[in-house]
């Protein structure tokens, strides 16, 4: 499924925003069933950014959580499924283990979840996103973004990319493509404690970086044992605090093009979409299997 | 020379083309401003001009062009020269993956380096790169010559067939079924020859990479002397007293299971015989009968025959044997398990005898100025030039014509006389692009795009040296002998928006005249077709099981499948729940053999039926499944001159026509029983399951408690 886009520069307060929402929108043609950005660096305070996706009546939503947690502000908006979008600024001082339980107390859909990052992502084209988020005027360190062509999963809000899972927040994913041995990996890593909060194949990658990572793997190494243990066809670009990270399948099944000119790195499904960022800079492909890590 | 120049800078690919098209009838040069990297870029231009582009392109840079002569000064995308016929590209800077893939003629230039897979399927014609080419160069590639100047990545000449490829610098390594040689003199010279021309550096040496064998794939048998089968599946007998020794039953026997003793034929090797009748047939005195034998076991495994004997011949032969036709597999739900219920006072049935029933239906009205109207919601599926004689393609598209339906060329590319015989004829553009050009895919009404097969889904296809003759290797673009590879995913569809770029390229080709259609083989049906709704589709065709094919491995075409009655009702729901039904056309097919189950399946939600296999039966096949090996008896499934002369064509296609018109009666007399003057309003309340399961797959109501039995379950 899809088109994805990467952007790092060495500097913060950059134009992440506009030029992600450039990008995203030369490779509109990979995918219009939805579109999002997680942008780093773009926030001021460390407190948390929720963004949940309610029903109906958010504001009775609004009120219980505001008893239970210590919330600075919020904010309802309307998102292009339909459905309603809380927003809430959520003091830096609430454990993660204390919204987990308020999510799960709720049965709360979670669209996003930040304290380093902000997340933009909704149904439609990048510009219908634009419209709601206007995540374009973000400025940061590094981002990235999707344009979505659905393959074996809904298409709404929640489902849109980049993908994240709040039991780790701040790490977040664009992907194009499937795991074709999804089920087999995601028992492995149950066994070892991972809870799943959906069946789509990309929240399975963050699980395994994540597990690799916390057993004391770099990004570089969990990303090669990741094109060695994930089948089927991929591109990724996986992001964090820390960086940016990259991985094509062995069989090069799905694109992934990167480039980088005096500090400013740039990675794309298309080299178009690298073309409105560098306009000249030389093109370099991801061989098959091959992974890159980005570090401001 | 007076030149012209386009400014592309808001125009959209299409508007930028037919400026193009329009330019290139009345003038000699035409200069592209501000392309932007956009895709499809003079996509099908057939003119003697030269385009100079001042920039950068997307994918597919001049895709199956015929004449133009194109400059590009910046960088080309993905796939420059795809499966152009006659020209000359030159790209001044970098290209993406796939330069020159599917090439027929023509010379590709890229002053740059190169991405992977160039020249891949490549038929014939140029492909020079002056920097380096990235991975797989030469990947299955057929015919013509690449020059590397430059260095080549890893797995070079990756399972080439023929051609040569050049390559100044060094290969990483080689790739399947790739050698590395020096090239002679002449050849160096011939090579420099052609860099002169477009002032390309010359070289007094070039190594060159050519194929180890002309037949990769072809896998021979082992050498083990072969082992006799034991349980005979047909019983042959002769009545002595009618026979006239003539001998014929021997001669017309594929497996070569009758002998003749002096005048007396005898079944010498009746475990061979493959019950395909020829010796019944063709003996003028009836004198020989064969019958099926009840399928036995052996004594204690539980082993039962057709897999015994299917294992002695894998000990023998060292791979899975191949087997024609499709499944023998009993355990697929039959459309028999579901039955029409008539109207009676409730609603009154239409007199078939007196009052009409309307057949007609239109396809494909989604995107496409001319949608296909068929007289009747039948069409013939695919079978290629290749897997069946041209006396079977011609009396199919004859039958095809005088009944106002739909043909299919299959994938060999097109016969003269199918487009003469067959009124509306679909050109089916599959992963091997044989005899696929611009010309090719705007001569048809149609255009197919094959992603998957019914009876071998997921699977390749391959026709074997033995059955590429010379008119097929004039037809294919290929050398007498070799192996006909289509790989198992197109090069250039490998995802979603591959499928949709795929789609808009056709489109650009073919000026949005023509429908586009998807054919898969049944799998995951519902993301499928909403792929491929979503990638712009007009029609979609779904292959269920069973079905039929020309050649497949006999434990593929048993294990794998998707059940058609199960597919069309997945199908129809998923396009309901994406709001397209009412734009994009539904076509079901998979061992559809009678108007009755093409009835049915258009009463679960499908607008046509596609018939294949059944419509060979009037020529004469018994589905005994000697397809794969060009021993067909009737002359249908071979290319050998003295077996296809068993075939009248024209008798042929008239038992075809008067096969399909009783076909197309059945499918009106359900119609008109239930109540409807439409086939097209036929709808799944006019059905009842016999059986659980059949209720289970299609929600059609259970017979005898009139609720589908999901409703059942739930309470």
């Amino acid at each position: 499924m899809c088109g994805i886009a990467g952007i790092m520069f060495t500097e913060s307060g950059s134009p992440v925003g506009q030029k992600l929402y450039e990008m995203l929108k030369s490779l509109q043609h990979r995918g219009m069933d939805s579109a999002g950005t997680i942008i780093y660096g773009a926030k001021s305070t460390k407190d948390w950014l929720v963004r949940f996706v309610v029903e109906d009546e958010p504001e009775e939503v609004a009120k219980k959580i505001r008893y239970r947690l210590n919330v600075m502000k919020h904010d309802i908006k309307k998102l292009n499924d339909g459905n309603f979008m809380l927003e809430m600024v959520i003091s830096g001082d609430t454990s993660t283990e204390e919204l987990k339980n308020i999510i799960r107390k709720y049965s709360l859909s979670v669209l996003s979840i930040g304290k380093y990052s902000i997340i933009s992502k909704d149904v439609g084209l990048v510009d219908d996103v634009e419209k709601v988020f206007n995540f374009s005027k973000l400025k940061g360190t590094h981002g990235i973004g999707h344009v979505r062509f659905s393959t074996e999963s809904a298409v709404d809000a929640l489902h849109a990319h980049p993908f994240q899972t709040f039991d780790f927040p701040d790490i977040a994913i664009v992907h194009n493509g499937q795991i074709t041995n999804y089920w087999k990996r995601r028992e492995l890593l149950e066994l070892e404690g991972h809870v799943f909060q959906t069946d789509n194949d990309s929240e399975l990658i963050i699980h395994y970086i994540v597990n690799k990572l916390r057993k004391g793997y770099k990004l570089e190494e969990a990303l090669h044992e990741a094109v060695k243990d994930l089948d089927g066809p991929f591109a990724f670009l996986i992001s964090m605090p820390e960086g940016i990270g990259m991985a094509r399948d062995r069989l090069g099944l799905r694109p992934l093009v990167t480039s980088e000119y005096e500090g400013v790195f740039v990675a794309a499904s298309e080299e178009v979409a690298i073309r409105k960022v560098l306009p000249e800079s030389k093109i370099t492909y991801l061989r098959p299997g091959e992974v890159e890590v980005w570090r401001p | 020379m007076e030149a012209v120049r386009i400014d592309a800078q808001n125009m959209t690919p299409k508007e930028l083309n037919r400026e193009l098209k329009e330019k290139a009838k009345r003038y000699k040069k035409i200069i592209i401003l501000n392309p932007n990297a956009k895709h499809y870029i003079a996509a099908g231009l057939v003119a003697d001009v030269e385009v100079e582009i001042e920039g950068s392109a997307g994918y597919f840079l001049g895709t199956m062009i015929h004449g133009p002569k194109i400059t590009l000064k910046g960088n080309a995308g993905w796939y420059v020269g795809d499966n152009m016929t006659m020209g000359e590209i030159v790209v001044k800077g970098h290209a993406g993956n796939g330069v020159g893939q599917y090439m027929y003629g023509g010379t590709v230039v890229v002053e740059g380096d190169a991405g992977d897979r160039s020249a891949a399927l490549m038929k014939n014609g140029i492909v020079i790169v002056k920097g380096d080419a990235g991975l797989m160069t030469g990947l299955y590639m057929m015919g013509g010559k690449v020059i590397v100047l430059g260095d080549l990545n890893e797995y070079a000449g990756e399972m080439i067939i023929n051609g040569r490829i050049y390559i100044g610098g060094a290969p990483k390594s080689l790739g399947k079924n790739a050698k590395l040689e020096e090239a002679k003199p002449e050849e160096v010279e011939e090579v420099n020859k052609i860099l002169r021309k477009y002032g390309l550096p010359e070289k007094d040496s070039f190594y060159v990479i050519v194929p180890k064998s002309l037949r990769p794939v072809y896998k021979p048998p082992s050498g083990t002397p072969a082992m006799k089968k034991l349980l005979p599946k047909f019983k042959t007998e002769f009545t002595y007293e009618l026979c006239i020794g003539c001998g014929v039953c021997a001669q017309v026997c594929p497996e070569k299971v009758i002998k003749m003793v002096g005048n007396k034929p005898v079944a010498a090797r009746q475990a061979d015989c493959i019950g395909c009748y020829a010796c019944v047939n063709y003996c003028p005195t009836d004198a020989v009968k064969v019958f099926r034998v009840a399928e036995s076991k052996t004594n204690r495994a539980n082993i039962d025959a057709s897999i015994y004997n299917y294992i002695r011949q894998m000990a023998s032969v060292g791979h899975p044997p191949v087997v024609g036709m499709g499944a023998e597999n009993k355990y697929f739900p039959s459309l028999d398990q579901l039955t029409f219920i008539p109207g009676q006072t409730s609603r009154p049935p239409i007199d078939s005898y007196r009052e009409p029933c309307d057949t007609e239906v239109i396809l494909g009205h989604r995107f496409a100025e001319k949608p296909l109207k068929l007289k009747a919601p039948i069409m013939i599926g695919a079978m290629s030039f290749g897997s069946v004689s041209k006396e079977v393609k011609i009396a199919l598209a004859k039958a095809a014509g005088r009944l106002g339906i739909a043909a299919n060329t299959g994938e060999g590319g097109m016969l003269p006389e199918e487009r003469k015989y067959a009124s509306i004829l679909i050109v089916q553009y599959a992963s091997g692009r044989f005899g696929v050009s611009a010309s090719y895919l705007r001569s048809g009404d149609a255009v197919e795009i094959k992603i998957g097969q019914g009876a071998k889904p997921g699977m390749g296809g391959l026709l074997l040296g033995e059955k590429v003759t010379e008119d097929i290797s004039k037809m294919r673009g290929i050398p007498i002998g070799t192996d006909a590879i289509s790989p198992a995913r197109h090069l250039d569809i490998v995802g979603p928006e591959d499928l949709k770029m795929k789609i808009e390229q056709l489109r650009e080709i073919t000026d949005w005249k023509v429908p586009i259609i998807v054919k898969y083989a049944a799998g995951r049906v519902a993301d499928d077709v909403k792929i491929a709704a979503k990638a712009g589709a007009d029609i979609i065709v779904i292959d269920g099981k069973p079905s039929g094919t020309g050649a497949t491995p006999y434990i593929v075409t048993e294990h794998t499948g998707y059940s058609t009655m199960a597919a069309v009702v997945e199908a129809h729901k998923a396009l309901k729940e994406i709001g397209l039904r009412d734009k994009v056309s539904l076509v079901v097919g998979g061992g559809i053999k009678t108007g009755a189950d093409a009835a049915k399946v258009l009463a679960l939600g499908a607008d046509a039926v596609m018939i294949a296999s059944a419509t060979l039966v009037p020529i004469g096949c018994t589905y005994c499944g000697t397809c794969h090996n060009g021993r067909c008896p009737y002359g249908i499934a071979t290319q050998k001159p003295e077996l296809r002369r068993r075939i009248n064509v024209e008798l042929a296609a008239k038992r075809i026509e008067n096969y399909l018109r009783g076909f197309i009666e059945e499918m009106c007399m359900f119609a008109q029983l239930a109540g409807k003057s439409k086939l097209s309003n036929l709808e799944k309340e006019d059905l009842r399951a016999l059986t659980f399961e059949a209720s289970m797959l299609t929600g059609v109501k259970l017979m005898g408690v009139e609720k589908p039995a999901s409703e059942l379950m739930e309470r």
